[in-house]
C-alpha cells in the first residue's frame, strides 16, 4: 500500500506540479513500468506456449490443430523478430499480410453481427423499445443515401437527435465515468480500494 | 478529504441507502443457471489493465468467481493484457479460498491468455463461447468495436450476459445484446456495490456527492452564462 501510494504521488506531482527532481523521478518509474510490462508480456507467452503445448501432447479433441497453428505461426513471429529484426521488410511483409488483413476481416464482419443484434433488439415490447426502434429508423434514414432521397426531414431529425440528445446524453455519461474513474484512483492510491489485491477490505 | 471522512464514516457502521443495480443483482441468479446447466461462467473483463476501470472489473471478476466456487460452476477468464495475469491469478485463489474450496482454483484451465490485439481477442473469446457453449458470461471491463461481436455471439449460444463497460461509444451494442446492463458510472461502483461492507459501500456516496457537485456546477455555470457572465468558466478552466 505504502508503495503504492509513494510511487502514485511521485507520478502525480510530476504530471500537476514539474520539477526537474520530479520530472526524473517520474521518468524512471514510467520506464521501469514498461520494463514490467514487457517482462509481464514474456510471462504471458510462456503461459501461452504452455498452455497450447500440452493440448498438442494430449491431442484434445478440436483444439490440437488451432494450438499446433498457434505455436508454429507464434515461434515463426518470435524467430523472424527476433532474428531478422521487428523493423526488417520480411517482419513487416508478414504483419501487413497475415495480421493486418486478419484482424480487417473480422472487423468487417461487425456489420453483421450488429444486423443480427438490431434485429432482435428492435422489438416493439414496450414505450421504451418503441422509442429505440423509431430513432433507430430516423437516424438509419438520416445516415443512408436514401433517407434524404425520400424525405429531407431525415436528415434534419437525425442531426438533431444527434446534436441534442445523443451529445447531452454522451456529456452526462463522461463526467460520471470521470469522477468514477478519478474516485478509483483516489481510493487506490489511499489504499482503500483493495479488491485488485485479492483482498476483502 | 470528502473521500476520507466519508470512508471513515462508513467504517463506524454507516451504510448509504443504495438503489438495486439490475445487473449486479443477477449475477448470483445467472451464476447459479450455469451451476444447474453443468456449463461454464465466463467472466469477461475486456481488455483491461492496472488502470480504473481495470481496478472495477477484476472486483467484479472476483465476486463473480467466489459466487461460481460456491455454487459449483466452472469459469473461464480470458485475458487480453499479460500483466494483470499475477492479479488476477491471485484473486481467484482467494475467491475459492473464500468459497471454502481452494482445491477448485485451477490455473491451466480457468485463466486463458488470449492476445493484446484486439481482433484476436475477440476471435479468442467467440472460440471460446462457442466450444464451451458457455452458460453466463458477465462482460463488465474496457472494450472496443470487437464488443459487438463478442456479445452477439454470446447471445447466439443461449448465454445469459450482463454487461458494462465505460467505453461510451460501445454502449449501445451491450444494450442491445445483453441481458441486463451496467451503464457509465455504475460499472465504476460495482466493486463497491458487490462487497456489501459499510466501509466500501459508503465510496458509492463519495461518487455521488461530487456528482451533485458536479450538477451545481453546471446548473450555476448555464444561469451565469445565460446572463453574460463567464467568471465561473473562466475559474474552473484556469
Amino acid at each position: 500500500m505504502i508503495l503504492i501510494f509513494v510511487v502514485g504521488i511521485i507520478v502525480l506531482f510530476d504530471w500537476f506540479i514539474p520539477t526537474p527532481a520530479g520530472s526524473i523521478a517520474g521518468k524512471v518509474l514510467r520506464d521501469w513500468n514498461v520494463i514490467i510490462v514487457a517482462l509481464a508480456i514474456g510471462l504471458g507467452a510462456f503461459t501461452m506456449y504452455r498452455m497450447h503445448y500440452r493440448h498438442l501432447v494430449r491431442r484434445t479433441p478440436g483444439q490440437w490443430p488451432y494450438s499446433a497453428v498457434t505455436l508454429v505461426v507464434s515461434t515463426l513471429y518470435i524467430v523472424v523478430g527476433v532474428g531478422l529484426g521487428a523493423g526488417t521488410p520480411t517482419y513487416k511483409w508478414m504483419y501487413s499480410n497475415v495480421i493486418l488483413p486478419l484482424g480487417g476481416a473480422v472487423f468487417a464482419s461487425v456489420a453483421f453481427y450488429i444486423a443480427s443484434a438490431a434485429y432482435r433488439a428492435m422489438k416493439v415490447r414496450s414505450i421504451e423499445a418503441a422509442l429505440l426502434l423509431v430513432s433507430g429508423l430516423i437516424m438509419l434514414l438520416a445516415t443512408a443515401p436514401i433517407g434524404s432521397v425520400i424525405w429531407s426531414g431525415f436528415l434534419t431529425g437525425g442531426n438533431w437527435l444527434m446534436d441534442t440528445v445523443v451529445t447531452g446524453t454522451y456529456r452526462a455519461f463522461t463526467i460520471g465515468i470521470a469522477l468514477g474513474f478519478i474516485l478509483t484512483g483516489v481510493r487506490t492510491l489511499l489504499g482503500l480500494e483493495t479488491a485488485w489485491l485479492g483482498r476483502r477490505e | 478529504m470528502v473521500v476520507l471522512v466519508i470512508w471513515r464514516l462508513g467504517r463506524k457502521g454507516w451504510r448509504p441507502s443504495v438503489r438495486t443495480i439490475a445487473g449486479l443483482a443477477a449475477i448470483e441468479e445467472s451464476v447459479g443457471r450455469a451451476a444447474e446447466m453443468g456449463k461454464p461462467v465466463l467472466i469477461n473483463m475486456g481488455q483491461v489493465g492496472y488502470t480504473p476501470i481495470g481496478v472495477a472489473a477484476m472486483s467484479v471478476m472476483a465476486y463473480t468467481a467466489e459466487m461460481a466456487a460456491r455454487k459449483g460452476a466452472e469459469i473461464i477468464v480470458p485475458i487480453s493484457y499479460a500483466e494483470i495475469v499475477p492479479a488476477v491469478e491471485g484473486m481467484l485463489k482467494s475467491a475459492f479460498a473464500a468459497a471454502g474450496s481452494p482445491e477448485g482454483f485451477r490455473r491451466e484451465e480457468q485463466i486463458v491468455y488470449l492476445s493484446p490485439d484486439q481482433w484476436a481477442f475477440c476471435t479468442g473469446c467467440q472460440a471460446l463461447l462457442e466450444s464451451r457453449q458457455v452458460a453466463t458470461q458477465t462482460f463488465i471491463g474496457h472494450i472496443g468495436g470487437s464488443s459487438m461481436i463478442i456479445v452477439e455471439t454470446g447471445a447466439r449460444v443461449g448465454a445469459v450476459q450482463i454487461g458494462g463497460t465505460t467505453n461510451l461509444l460501445q454502449i449501445p451494442f451491450f444494450l442491445a445484446a445483453c441481458d441486463y446492463n451496467l451503464i457509465g458510472e455504475e460499472v465504476m461502483v460495482a466493486g463497491s456495490y458487490l462487497s456489501g461492507q459499510p466501509g466500501v459501500l459508503s465510496q458509492i456516496a463519495a461518487n455521488d456527492t461530487f456528482k451533485v457537485l458536479a450538477i451545481v456546477l453546471t446548473i450555476l455555470g448555464v444561469a451565469l452564462a445565460s446572463v453574460g457572465s463567464l467568471a465561473l468558466a473562466k475559474f474552473l478552466a484556469s
